[in-house]
């Protein structure tokens, strides 16, 4: 039996690594006691599949974990179990049974929505902000192999971005970001660049980035890979 | 306010696990509903406080009461307390993030010499005032544990409190006193003299220490009414009825050892005479299959760890254990829990218990001749012949394994170039068995990695007189075995000797070296068991200054008259038994295993366990 599980990764465990996490949830899939399925071979390890990592210090209420279970479970009854022994700010939120022969969700998802929250909003940040999407290429450097930098234009991996919440104290911007493992732009590196063009480059990361969901493509346009796994 | 800078800077330094606390079965009260706030500190970075057993009992003994709160903190790695130290951050808790000035207690636990930097360090980053004599009533009495602390004499003027020997029953009996003392709102003075009452608990301020024209000790007496002249270790009778946790904090970080650890004894009755662990742990007490099996089972339930590992001084000495393995292995290798045996010795190696352990995983083999010489093994009563080591390598080849290390000291008493010598010998009579055994086929195959520490004399031990050898000395020793050990497969890696010797000044050092401790805090030592961070030359002005030489303590030979800055704590075993021990030593006569017979160290004083 296959289950896709949609969780959430809040509050103090932003700075858990992917690693960390992997374990984290093996271990509790021990404790729970659910009947994961095992590899075969000298260094037997639970069947489970993680989407790409999601960076260390942002939240997200929409990362997914694939399942392979030797026996039937009830999903939700597998996601009561783990709620009951995972640590503070770990949840699983939804769980579906999918067909074993569906692709890896690695494979197939290519977006994700996130919600970045600017505590010290730089001044005029809404057209400042419209400004900055407006050209026609973003590039950052980005350190690739042997210590080259490599220009990247990241304007393509911009597909939706606008302020939904406007204040002074906070401003919330919506951002829909490539997410995939062709295609992949982090948060943060959208949000360093924005700030460098508004003129305040030396200011300390005053946002938080929190992921909403992830997308996969489908005949009906972009869905979550719950509504994939269901039959989208 | 603080707690939101806390939160960011966590982000802005690596591995932000360090601090963020929040594990598995994290104990959470409120801090308003208790009398007792404890911060239970270890003077290292989280990932190596974590994987230390005392922590985690004591952690949870404390949490069972309903009066207290007991909270970890462990110290902040370089670009954490830079941060701390920018945004005016004091030293805080993992659990509550509140700054632990404001606790009632403030309790380390020494597990090496080269951690005292780091207390001298955390009490900064709290804002403790660092000599005990200038703490008053806003401050959280500060208190040390844990095996150093048998002689914690360089540390005497910045701890307030000691406990000696086995913390399970007296932190209870602490706890109550404190709570009667808060109650009664008295001084600080009071709760310490209160404290002193206590078996096991040393107050260094209550000690006046005078000193002989040679610079040695004249004698250590209290300077007050009612405090023993000699404070006596604590044990723990019966270890199935002691507390043992049924539940333990699971971290995130890979911690050095991230699995479920049953003790299984404690105390060791092999006698060799360089381990300090060896005598400071007697007596010998065994938990019984059943209890373990329990604990196992629990343990297991309640972390979802899928690694036990058995912890004792000597493993496979525990009178159970082909049937305590058995059942490990009926019971949880269908659920894919895997089994960790450390501390192997090598005469123990039975071909079954192998073949049992290789099921499961297959690690590295790790053997500790300890010495390269029949004879100089003799001298450190390391009961185990060329002929044993060469059976169980036999044995791990014929199954399989490439990978063997060999650990090794130098500069144990009495060694000579021969002893040396027989260090390489040993190499290549490891490297033909291996050859012998595959045929000569996958010699590029075969690694054994040689390893040398330098011998540091400890106190407690029938070495506790002997002068170590002199940095220079060490190192010439080094060079030599590096040529000696030119032979194909094998590497050989050492010890920094500049560390040995620092060890060897503190293990054995009095109440003097605290200006030399607190001058090379105010240099920047810390993390001085970290490569990176150790600062030799600091040390050396930190001795120049304060006008004390090192050698003193490190490279001079004892008489049996002298008085030793621990004389005034009793371990159990007896300085007489050590000073018999160290002349059988000179002798080259060996004590056996006392399991076999009683030769009379002290222990059975204090009752308990399997002695006679
Ligand atoms: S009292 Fe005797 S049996 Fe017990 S530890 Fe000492 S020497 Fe061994």
């Amino acid at each position: 039996m296959r289950i896709v599980v949609k969780y959430a990764k809040e509050g103090r465990v932003k700075y858990i690594s992917h690693l960390e996490l992997m374990r984290t949830l093996h271990r509790a899939l021990r404790r729970a006691d659910i009947p994961v399925a095992f590899s075969q071979g000298f260094n037997p390890q639970p069947r489970t599949a993680f989407t790409l990592p999601l960076p260390v210090g942002m939240t997200s209420e929409g990362e997914y974990m694939d399942i392979i279970l030797e026996s039937y479970l009830n999903p939700e009854l597998l996601c009561q179990r783990m709620n009951e022994v995972l640590p503070n700010g770990i949840t699983l939120l939804r769980a579906v049974e999918v067909d074993e022969s569906l692709s890896s969700l690695m494979s197939l998802i290519e977006r994700a929505v996130y919600l970045i929250t600017i505590y010290d909003p730089v001044k005029d940040m809404d057209k400042k902000f419209n400004d900055f999407l407006k050209q026609n290429e973003i590039i950052i450097r980005k350190d690739g192999k042997k210590g080259k930098q490599r220009l990247i234009n990241i304007r393509p991996m911009i597909h939706k971005a606008g302020i939904v919440n406007f204040q002074k104290t906070d401003t919330v911007i919506e951002a829909v970001l490539s997410t995939g493992s062709r295609e992949y732009l982090n948060p943060n590196d959208m949000m360093d660049e924005f700030i460098a063009y508004a003129g305040e480059g030396n200011i300390e990361r005053s946002y938080t980035v929190h992921r909403v969901d992830m997308l996969i493509s489908s005949n009906n346009g972009w869905i979550t890979p719950l509504e994939f796994g269901r039959g989208g | 306010m603080n707690k939101a800078v806390i939160d960011r800077i966590i982000g802005q330094v690596s591995k932000p696990v360090r601090y963020m606390g929040n594990e598995y079965n994290m104990i959470v009260k409120d801090p308003s509903e208790v009398l007792i706030r404890f911060a239970i500190a270890f003077p290292d970075v989280y990932e190596v406080g974590m994987s230390h057993l005392g922590i985690k009992i004591l952690y949870h003994i404390m949490n069972e009461r309903e009066d207290t709160y007991c909270e970890r903190v462990f110290a902040p790695w370089v670009d954490m307390e830079q941060k701390m130290r920018e945004n005016n951050i004091p030293l805080f808790a993992l659990e509550t993030r509140d700054p632990v000035a404001g606790f009632d207690f403030l309790g380390f636990t020494l597990q090496y010499e080269m951690s005292y930097t780091n207390v001298i360090n955390m009490l900064d980053l709290a804002g403790i005032p660092l000599m005990s004599r200038e703490r008053d009533k806003s401050h959280p009495f500060v208190i040390a544990g844990g095996p150093c602390a048998y002689n914690a004499e360089p540390l005497a003027d910045f701890l307030d409190l000691v406990v000696m020997g086995e913390g399970e029953e007296v932190v209870n009996q602490l706890l109550d006193e404190y709570r009667e003392w808060k109650k009664n709102g008295a001084d600080r003075q009071d709760f310490l003299i209160r404290a002193a009452g206590i078996d096991g608990v040393y107050v260094p301020a209550f000690y006046d220490v005078d000193y002989n024209e040679d610079g040695t000790i004249g004698s250590i007496k209290p300077n007050r009414e009612g405090v023993p002249p000699v404070i006596r270790k604590r044990i723990v009778r019966d270890l199935d009825n002691v507390y043992y946790p049924e539940t333990m904090i699971v971290p995130y970080m890979n911690v050095v050892h991230d699995r479920v650890t049953l003790e299984v004894f404690r105390g060791c009755t092999r006698g060799c005479r360089f381990c300090q662990a060896g005598m400071i742990y007697r007596p010998v007490r065994e938990r019984s299959m059943s209890r373990l099996m329990e604990l196992a089972r629990e343990l297991i339930k309640n972390t979802g760890y899928e690694e036990i590992s058995l912890s004792s001084l000597s493993t496979s000495d525990y009178s159970q254990l082909e049937e305590l393995i058995k059942q490990f292995m009926d019971e949880f290798q269908s659920r894919r829990v895997s089994f960790a045996l450390p501390s192997l010795r090598i005469d123990s190696f039975s071909r079954e218990f192998i073949e049992e352990m290789i099921k499961v995983r297959k690690a590295g083999l790790t053997f500790a001749p300890e010495a390269g010489t029949q004879r100089l093994r003799d001298v450190i009563n390391k009961g185990v012949t060329d002929e044993d080591l060469m059976n169980s390598v036999t044995q791990a080849f014929e199954l399989g394994w490439d990978n063997v290390k060999l650990y090794f000291m130098i500069g144990l008493p009495t060694e000579t170039e021969e002893d040396l010598d027989g260090i390489a010998d040993l190499a290549r009579r490891v490297r033909a068995c291996y050859l012998d055994i595959n045929r000569g086929k996958q010699a590029h195959r075969l690694k054994i990695t040689v390893s040398t520490s330098s011998f540091v004399p400890k106190p407690f031990t029938p070495f506790q007189w002997v002068a170590q050898d002199s940095i220079d000395l060490l190192r010439q020793k080094q060079e030599l075995l590096r040529d000696k050990l030119r032979i194909k497969s094998v590497t050989y890696d050492w010890h920094d000797s500049e560390l040995s010797f620092l060890e060897a000044v503190f293990a054995r050092g009095d109440r003097r070296l605290g200006k030399v401790l607190l001058k090379a805090w105010e240099m920047g030592c810390k993390f001085d068991g970290w490569a990176e961070c150790f600062n030799y030359p600091a040390w050396q002005e930190a001795f120049r200054t304060s006008e004390i030489e090192p050698e003193f303590y490190a490279n001079r030979l004892r008489d049996k008259q002298e008085v030793l800055p621990w004389d005034h704590i009793d371990v159990g075993v007896t300085k007489a038994f050590l000073w018999r021990e160290y002349e059988k030593a000179l002798r080259g006569e060996l004590t056996p295993d006392c399991r076999e017979i009683c030769h009379g160290c002290g222990i059975s004083r204090l009752g308990g366990g399997l002695c006679p």
